[in-house]
């Protein structure tokens, strides 16, 4: 989490910033979901990142990279400020979206099944 | 999207096995959604803001929030990572307020999702009937009482389920959004029940159920 306090906050600040950190852009370029997953590219581009904000994404995208939302709520900025400066981090080559993942479809039984197992081994459910 | 060789490294990110699914928390301001989500997330539960205008309709544009009306709502967010002997899989749960003009986020919000919870406080009942009537036609989703000491009354699940017109398909059950057991106890039965949606053992939407009922048209 930042360290200049809490991620999120009642007060929705001034009006004006969205528009700095999004240096004047509206809308996301590149479409994503609350939940889709971003990855840190292995590109000189991440490694040059110039913006604490950006740097903040870089480091959370690394590995397994992180969700839409999970960003937003670090950054403590709105989901679809956050969806704008992304977009610019994937056309400028640092981040890119992770593809959907085969396997994932929520109606299948073998997912839920999966996930339900999961649930179940938690490790203070074991057990229960 | 960008290509992996357009790096000079050559090098492709490290492989991510990792398989996302999510649930949504639905329920009326003050019903224990934040409690719920932080009772089982294994991160402290994170807050994102989405923008919408008083009037309630999306705002996919940035242009026109400089107007009073704009205002943001607020969502919880948790994750849970579940390994199962095959991958790694994290199961993010969003909560999100019920009331209908906050609707317009839902769609973002529950797409690709597995389920929902709706969780109900006896003492505001009607804040569910928004978000139970949503999900009836989009997803598998269960009814999570809250029980609040405070209740004049301790409703049974199943007056719950007659007060809000709840197909007898769809789980209606207690809970204690404050305890971990409880909290993954109620994701459990979601899981169960969306399990059982999957596998055509019960009815998704269970239309017959609400014909049944005759009591929504
Ligand atoms: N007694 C009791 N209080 C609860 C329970 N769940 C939540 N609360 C309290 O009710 C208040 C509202 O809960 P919160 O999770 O913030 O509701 P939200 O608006 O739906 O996110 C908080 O003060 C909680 O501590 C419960 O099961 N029993
Ligand atoms: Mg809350």
């Amino acid at each position: 989490m930042a360290g200049e306090g809490p991620a999120w906050s009642t007060d929705p600040g001034p009006v004006v910033r969205p528009y700095a950190l999004t240096r004047g852009r509206t809308r996301p370029a590149h479409a994503m979901r609350m939940h889709s997953r971003l990855l840190t590219l292995p590109s000189p581009a991440a490694r040059q990142v110039v913006t604490p904000e950006a740097r903040r994404v870089v480091q959370l995208c690394r590995g397994h990279g992180c969700a839409v939302a999970e960003i937003a709520a670090t950054l403590g900025r709105p989901v679809h400020v956050t969806k704008i400066l992304l977009s610019d981090l994937i056309d400028s080559n640092v981040l890119m979206i992770q593809p959907a993942e085969d396997g994932a479809d929520p109606t299948d039984p073998n997912f839920l099944g999966e996930i339900l197992a999961g649930l179940r081994r938690l490790p203070d459910r074991a057990g229960t | 999207m960008p290509v992996y060789d357009d790096s000079p490294t050559g090098q492709a990110p490290e492989p991510a096995p990792t398989v996302d699914a999510k649930i949504v928390i639905a329920g009326g301001f003050g019903v224990g959604k934040t409690t719920l989500v932080k009772s089982v997330s294994e991160i402290t539960p994170l807050t994102t803001e989405e923008t919408l205008t008083s009037a309630g309709t999306e705002v996919d544009d940035l242009a026109g929030i400089e107007a009073k009306t704009a205002t943001t709502v607020a969502m919880d967010f948790g994750r849970i990572t579940l390994t199962t002997p095959r991958r790694q899989m994290v199961l993010y749960l969003y909560g999100t307020p019920g009331q209908e003009r906050f609707l317009f986020t839902w769609d973002d919000l529950s797409y690709g999702a597995i389920g929902a919870v709706v969780l109900v406080d006896t003492r505001r009942l009607a804040d569910a009937f928004v978000p139970v009537e949503f999900f009836e036609h989009r997803m598998p989703f269960v009814v999570a009482v809250n029980e609040f000491e405070g209740a004049l009354y301790r409703y049974h699940p199943e007056e719950v389920r007659t007060a809000l017109e709840i197909p007898p398909d769809v789980p209606v059950r207690a809970c204690d959004a404050r305890d971990r057991h409880s909290a993954a106890g109620v994701l459990e039965h979601l899981l169960m029940h969306a399990l059982a949606v999957a596998e055509g053992r019960t009815h998704r939407r269970s239309l017959t159920a609400t014909t049944a009922l005759g009591a929504r048209t």
